[in-house]
């Protein structure tokens, strides 16, 4: 059985279905993005596989346990961080961990070791035996990481991992997640940056309005996906005349005016056919003096994808 | 890992660990301690301060302490029972506690015990040091003292029970904390009153129950008492067994309910 698996799960408040007979299984050690506009679905998913909420029917196995009608057994092997945890402000984070290893059945001495190798690899050991009451939300975000560790979890479940990180902080936390891959462990990651699931998973789930719009490995995905938007800088001045020309030129979706002398182009096609773009734009005597993809691959693909299923 | 999972019982005795830890480490108990002490202090100070000799009985001397006690176990109820459950989704520490391999009825009781601990030492201890003061002023201790402090114990499992079952249910800490109190305090008085003036026994009424802790030492009984125009009122006072009874209905019902609230509650 795979580490994850869902099947016909579905949550409605009243009427409305926040998640409609979802299924999905996560392959282990994969390390999964699970991605979807806001209101698909994605948070509504984790928290009841984390326990927070109880879903309305369906199943939910973790590592073979059904988590709606066994959590305590379902969560055993299961690490998360849920949105940015709070943590009790009277403890320090190696209480913290204490608290939670010994939920868990860990020795102290198991707690001890583990939690300062884990407070190291986040950085946090200097802070290890300080209140926690008084720490920031990267360094509550970074001990969350930590503790969802703790006792070697099979499963680890991920909300918005890096919500609410500065760019340094959010860096940091992409390596310590991409770290994880030497582990015995599979990742279950929502985020709203695809940027961000691109670089560290290797599968991509995607939902909306409550249902599967498409699950498989990003490199299959992205390969069927070829759309990409330019951002074109041109010294020559451009009018409606250019910017049909511009159209009718093959590969090209769709053109728009951004002002004067820029415009924004949708065109299939990979980085030569981007090359080749910028020689027949220079032919039309646009004189281009800059030329950038804005969007990439996956983010073409889940615009695509959310797009068709609207 | 599911293997070496503890039992409920284990897991229970871990989490009222912690929460002894937030109680020991917040400022409420301080508070409670200081409470404790001004009743003590002026108990002991105000009849000589007015020209009164401290009773030499140790039965009447135990009544002036013991009569505070169940006000002081409402007030420690509101303090440490009333945000035990709510504070999980308020402060959002549920984010870090509910997806660990424990049940949501552990954790609860993890917490009533915590609370009900606290509570019941700060009690003993206060009965302790009035205790010791019976000793040294009266040369004795009024035996019946001990019935109270088991009174007394009821009273915290009653209350406790009422407190955690608001605190399941209401969205704020500090909105479980003032109902506890105001209806213990004042709402629970005012049903008392309105239904000895119309003779109706209000035994089922938890702060009515509370007041065998004194009663049990005072042993005030019954009575009929003329309001004029050939009205009367009753002036009741709660049979022991009846009140104990009352006081462990109270606790448990309250705790189920507050265990099945706290368990459908969604984060």
């Amino acid at each position: 059985m795979n580490p994850i698996e869902i099947e016909g799960l579905t949550k409605s408040y009243g009427s409305f279905k926040a998640i409609d007979t979802l299924d999905l299984k996560v392959k282990a050690n994969s390390f999964t993005g699970f991605l979807g506009p806001n209101g698909a679905g994605k948070s509504t998913t984790i928290k009841i596989l984390t326990n927070l909420i109880r879903s309305s029917s369906g199943s939910a196995y973790l590592d073979g346990v059904d988590i709606t009608k066994d959590p305590k057994a379902a969560l055993a092997s299961v690490g998360s961080v849920v949105e940015t945890p709070e943590f009790y402000p009277f403890l320090t984070p190696r209480e913290t961990m204490d608290y939670l290893g010994s939920i868990n059945g860990m020795s102290r001495e198991a707690i001890r070791s583990k939690g300062d190798e884990l407070l190291h690899m986040v950085k946090m050991e200097e802070w290890a035996d300080k209140k926690i009451g008084k720490f920031s939300k990267g360094m509550r975000q970074r001990v969350a990481l930590a503790q969802s560790l703790l006792s070697d979890p099979k499963i680890l479940i991920l909300d918005e991992p890096t919500s609410g990180l500065d760019p340094r902080g959010m860096v940091e936390m992409r390596e310590i997640v991409k770290g994880l891959r030497d582990r015995d462990i599979t990742v279950f990651m929502s985020s709203h940056m695809l940027n961000e699931v691109e670089e560290i998973c290797d599968r991509v789930a995607l939902i909306e309005y409550g249902k599967l719009l498409i699950h498989d490995d990003v490199s299959i995905l992205t390969k069927g996906t070829d759309l990409r938007r330019l951002d074109v800088r041109t010294v020559k001045d451009l009018n409606k005349v250019v910017l049909d020309q511009v159209t009718a030129l093959p590969l090209v979706e769709s053109a728009r005016l951004q002002s004067e002398r820029s415009l924004s182009i949708d065109m299939r096609g990979d980085e030569s056919d981007q090359a080749e773009m910028l020689e027949k734009l220079n032919r039309l005597g646009l004189k281009v003096y800059s030329l950038s993809a804005e969007g990439h691959s996956l983010e073409s693909l889940y615009m695509d994808l959310v797009k068709e299923s609207r | 890992m599911s293997n070496n999972l503890p039992s409920d019982l284990a897991q229970m005795l871990t989490v009222t660990r912690y929460e002894m830890y937030k109680f020991l480490r917040g400022k409420k108990i301080y508070v409670m301690l200081g409470l404790m002490a001004l009743l003590i202090i002026l108990t002991t100070a105000i009849p000589p301060l007015m020209g009164f000799d401290l009773p030499s009985d140790s039965k009447e001397f135990m009544s002036g302490y013991v009569s505070w006690v169940s006000t002081l176990i409402i007030i420690a109820v509101t303090l440490f029972s009333a945000g035990a459950l709510v504070s999980e989704f308020e402060e959002r520490t549920g984010f870090l506690v509910f997806p660990r391999p424990v049940k949501r009825s552990t954790l609860f009781a993890g917490k009533y015990l915590a609370s009900f601990l606290v509570c019941a030492v700060l009690m003993v201890l206060y009965y302790l040091v009035s205790c010791i003061l019976s000793l040294v002023f009266t040369g004795s201790v009024y035996f019946e003292t001990i019935y109270s402090l088991g009174l007394a114990m009821l009273f915290i499992i009653g209350t406790s029970g009422f407190a955690f079952f608001l605190s399941a249910v209401m969205q704020k800490g500090s909105t479980a904390a003032i109902l506890v109190f105001a209806t213990l305090f004042l709402i629970m008085s005012m049903l008392e009153g309105i239904m000895m003036v119309v003779n109706s026994d209000p035994f089922f009424i938890l702060s009515h129950a509370g007041i065998s802790i004194s009663n049990v030492i005072d042993q005030a009984t019954t009575t009929v008492i003329p309001i004029g125009e050939g009205m009367t009122m009753t002036s009741y006072y709660p049979k022991t067994d009846v009140a104990a009874a009352v006081m462990v209905a109270w606790g448990v019902v309250c705790s189920a309910l507050a265990i099945l609230f706290f368990y459908r509650r969604e984060l």
